[in-house]
């Protein structure tokens, strides 16, 4: 659904959150998001733009799986790998910040 | 490091080593305030006045010939003002490795933006208007060292200085066919200069780097810059043109135009802008900038061959491909 990543985030208690040096927009439903200091960008589908938008460092992975299982009718189950391998994804590219601390990821 | 004022009024650096490399912070800028001259010389680009201060008389008649229809004076008010000083020292980067692309390294101090390459060191402060390009040794003897030194330096100060106003400088050929201009841009080897050669009907304005400016009314045009490599001909005008397209290069087998939009046309344009991501700050700013651009100017992707066949297909658009509704609705969804 989101392109898919090794390795898995902690469903329950890690609240992602966004990179603070990153730079996105939203754009016909497609975030396009800068990381700066990588001379990254990266262009996500409405699926994971969704999710982009749902990542505030409150939010856990489980929070985000079900609001996605809801609104784009796909099991619990399928959201919740999709959503977990899309944060290890994000993570991997150095898009996110530590949810305890708010060091890099 | 080490920088004192000799009594002849040269800047005497005295580094721990100059063989290491040395990425100069602003008090260093700050030490070096002692001009290589007293002579000044206006630049404008794209409407952008630029005084360079402090030059030595042969480094402004190495300028204005190398500059030409672009040093005017009573041009544009300057929005700049840059200081020229040489160093005593032999440079700041060091070749890393023999095949070494030119290197230039960024980095903010504050507001202040610091650059530096192998034989020179820069600052910009944009909010007030004021910046400074010290030169190693090297460029004293070297005149193309003098010129590489300024030409990338101004290329970092003039991609800036048009943010603001809604424009910006792209890796582009800029063609003019028709009174209109066609960017063809794409990283080094996506074929910039074979359409520009494919292509001797048109207008050159760069067959690497273009301005792209907005007017008052959100119309897009295009013009030259002065800076062009070392063995690239100057430009012959400063003229600029309405922008038909932007079209990314890919070599393929066939000719095929295809039209992109949204993030994803943003995302075309913006791997293809010199300097400017370099900062969240402003980086939030230069997506807004090429999304305006975007929803008024359409983008394409062109599949092409190394013949001039692709004008037949971007004739078929008419010139007039489908202007795209503007620009709303954004959510700004980055930073904290």
């Amino acid at each position: 659904m989101m392109g898919t990543a090794s390795g898995g985030a902690n469903p329950q208690t890690e609240a992602p959150r966004k990179h603070p040096d990153s730079a996105s927009r939203v754009y016909d439903g497609e975030a396009f998001i800068v990381l700066p200091q990588s001379h990254q960008y990266k262009i996500l589908n409405q699926v994971g733009t969704r999710v982009w938008e749902l990542i505030d460092g409150t939010r856990t992975v489980d929070d985000m799986a079900n609001i996605i299982a809801s609104e784009y009718e796909v099991s619990i189950e399928t959201a919740h790998k999709d959503v977990s391998d899309f944060i290890s994804d994000l993570k991997e590219n150095g898009m996110l910040a530590n949810s305890d601390n708010g060091k890099v990821a | 490091m080490t920088a004192r004022t000799t009594q002849t009024g040269e800047l005497s650096v005295e580094p721990l080593d100059q063989r290491a490399e040395y990425l100069p912070d602003l008090a260093f800028h700050a030490s070096t305030a002692l001009p290589a001259g007293r002579q000044t010389l206006a630049l404008t680009v794209g409407g952008i006045g630029v005084r360079l201060s402090g030059l030595t008389s042969g480094q402004r008649a190495t300028l204005e010939e190398r500059y030409g229809i672009f040093c005017a004076d009573g041009g544009a008010a300057p929005a700049l003002t840059l200081e020229i000083t040489n160093v005593q020292r032999d440079g700041f980067l060091k070749v890393a490795r023999p095949s070494e692309y030119y290197r230039v390294e960024t980095r903010w101090e504050g507001e202040v933006l610091l650059a530096c390459s192998y034989e020179w060191a820069g600052w910009l402060d944009r909010s007030r208007g004021r910046g400074g390009l010290a030169l190693a040794r090297v460029t004293e003897e070297d005149p193309r060292a003098f010129d590489r030194s300024m030409e990338n330096f101004l290329r970092i100060v003039y991609a800036h200085a048009v943010i603001p106003s809604g424009g910006f400088l792209l890796h582009s050929a800029g063609l003019v066919r028709d009174g209109r201009a066609y960017l063809f841009f794409g990283p080094s080897g996506s074929g910039k200069t074979t359409v520009t050669t494919l292509s001797p009907e048109a207008l050159v304005l760069s067959d690497d780097l273009t301005m792209i400016l907005r007017s008052g009314t959100g119309e897009y045009r295009a013009c030259s810059v002065p800076f062009r490599g070392l063995f690239a001909p100057r430009p012959e005008s400063d003229e600029s043109w309405p922008v038909a397209g932007f079209f990314r290069l890919i070599q393929a087998s066939e000719d095929r135009l295809e039209p992109v939009r949204g993030a994803r046309a943003i995302g075309e344009l913006v791997g293809s802008l010199p300097f400017v991501t370099e900062r969240s700050e402003i980086a939030g700013d230069v997506i807004d900038t090429i999304a305006a651009a975007a929803s008024r100017v359409p983008v394409f992707r062109l599949h092409f061959r190394k013949d001039r066949t692709f004008w037949r297909l971007i004739e078929a658009t008419g010139g007039q491909a489908p202007i795209l509704p503007p620009v709303d609705g954004f959510s700004t969804a980055g930073g904290n």
